[in-house]
């Protein structure tokens, strides 16, 4: 539900297909800022500003307790250095649910150090868009919406439509994260809709659900005014996490 | 009503709307967190002119900078709630207007209000005790400097 209501209790981590929320502890920033080009002459009595760069997206500064069980996040994300798609989900006063908003970073993992938080062991680390990500083309805005929670699906599924009030023309980037897989088989997208009655593809994940994944892809152009998950199962189950922004 | 009585509740904070709302104003203080707001006014670079046998350093008035800052409650409400408005204006350039109220009460004509074109440039999430806020900045941008002007 829309609203001020959002509270450190009710974000959600997801990183690499794992849900690592349970031992995230702080972050610094999740970025999302240009660099300005100062415009000044001599006979400005202020100096004027423009954007300058492109856009900076990254999570500094992400703090999380040493848990070295298999899903825990010392083993995730301990080794530094390569890829990892990243969201971060936030709940309105409950658990993640369609429309909440969400931060998406495809990353490269520049930092694993371990630090003392208090009398507590953590891996503390920072993420920025990472140049070998597939769909980085597609990278703008990182701050976009939850299009599925992480609840299990066993069923043909269409998500609920989440309404952006227009569309939009720059494009859109979205990511999946398999938090659990049995047996699963299913064609999963993200489909766009001008009126939330005819639906066409807008971004296909590869992954069929064969294994805890994350994945992260894009479209440029037209983004309608209403986006939804489609899950198509062929077989088993899966929990997916589906985050999207428009750019 | 002038006077010495500028306090924080009364003061409001309007940023145009660049996404879906065309470039309506909207007041942004429902959801902007107290304490949170830095600028308003103008700082001047100071310009070292001191000689060497200058008793006391002294200084001249270069240009001027305008950086206005604030952090706000991660609001997703349709339309008005922060997060949608500086989602959707974020690199965007727009009036940016802060008012003072004056003994408490919701700015009115004659209150001071300072006003002027800005560039939205940071739209980044942070930690704030236990919630996530949205941190702003802005600087000036155009042709014509921002400026003290009054509520009308």
């Amino acid at each position: 539900m829309a609203g001020k209501n959002k509270v450190l209790r009710w974000m959600r981590l997801y990183a690499g297909g794992y849900d690592l929320s349970g031992d995230a502890r702080a972050f610094g920033t999740l970025a999302n800022s240009f660099e300005e080009a100062e415009l000044g002459g001599w006979a400005n009595l202020v100096r004027p500003y423009a954007v300058g760069g492109p856009r900076l997206v990254g999570i500094e500064g992400l703090q999380l307790l040493l848990n070295d069980e298999t899903a825990g996040a010392f083993t995730r994300l301990k080794d530094g250095g390569g890829s990892v798609a990243v969201a971060v989900a936030f709940g309105s006063g409950a658990e993640p649910a369609v429309a909440d908003p969400a931060y998406i970073l495809p990353a490269a993992h520049l930092g694993a150090e371990v630090t003392l938080d208090g009398k507590a062991w953590a891996l503390t680390g920072d993420f920025k868009a990472d140049a070998a990500a597939a769909g980085l083309a597609y990278v703008g805005q990182p701050l976009g919406v939850v299009l599925h929670p992480a609840t299990s699906l066993a069923l043909t599924t269409n998500g609920t439509a989440v309404d952006n009030g227009a569309s939009s023309a720059n494009g859109g980037h979205a990511m999946i994260h398999l938090l659990a897989v049995a047996s699963a088989n299913f064609a999963l997208k993200v489909q766009h809709s001008p009126d939330s009655s005819s639906w066409a593809d807008l971004i296909t994940f590869t992954t069929t659900g064969g294994s805890i994944a994350a994945e992260h892809g894009g479209a440029s152009g037209t983004v309608d005014r209403y986006v939804r998950f489609q899950a198509t199962r062929t077989g088993g189950s899966l929990t997916p996490v589906v985050v999207f922004a428009r750019n | 009503m002038a006077g010495k009585n500028k306090v924080e509740k009364a003061f409001r904070l309007w940023w145009d709307d660049l996404g879906t709302g065309s470039g309506t104003a909207r007041d942004l203080s429902g959801d902007l967190v107290p304490g949170s707001v830095s600028g308003g006014g103008l700082t001047f670079d100071e310009v070292d002119m001191t000689g060497v046998s200058n008793a006391v350093k002294n200084f001249l008035a270069g240009h001027a900078n305008s950086e206005i800052t604030a952090k706000f409650h991660l609001n997703d409400t349709a339309t008005t709630g922060a997060l949608t408005v500086l989602k959707g204006s974020h690199g965007g350039t727009g009036t940016l207007t802060l008012q003072w109220g004056s003994a408490g009460a919701a700015p009115t004509t004659g209150d001071p209000e300072w006003e002027g074109e800005y560039v939205l440039l940071d739209a980044q999430v942070e930690m704030d005790g236990n919630k996530p806020v949205i941190s702003a900045r802005w600087l000036p941008t155009g042709a014509t400097a921002p400026a003290w002007g009054t509520y009308s």
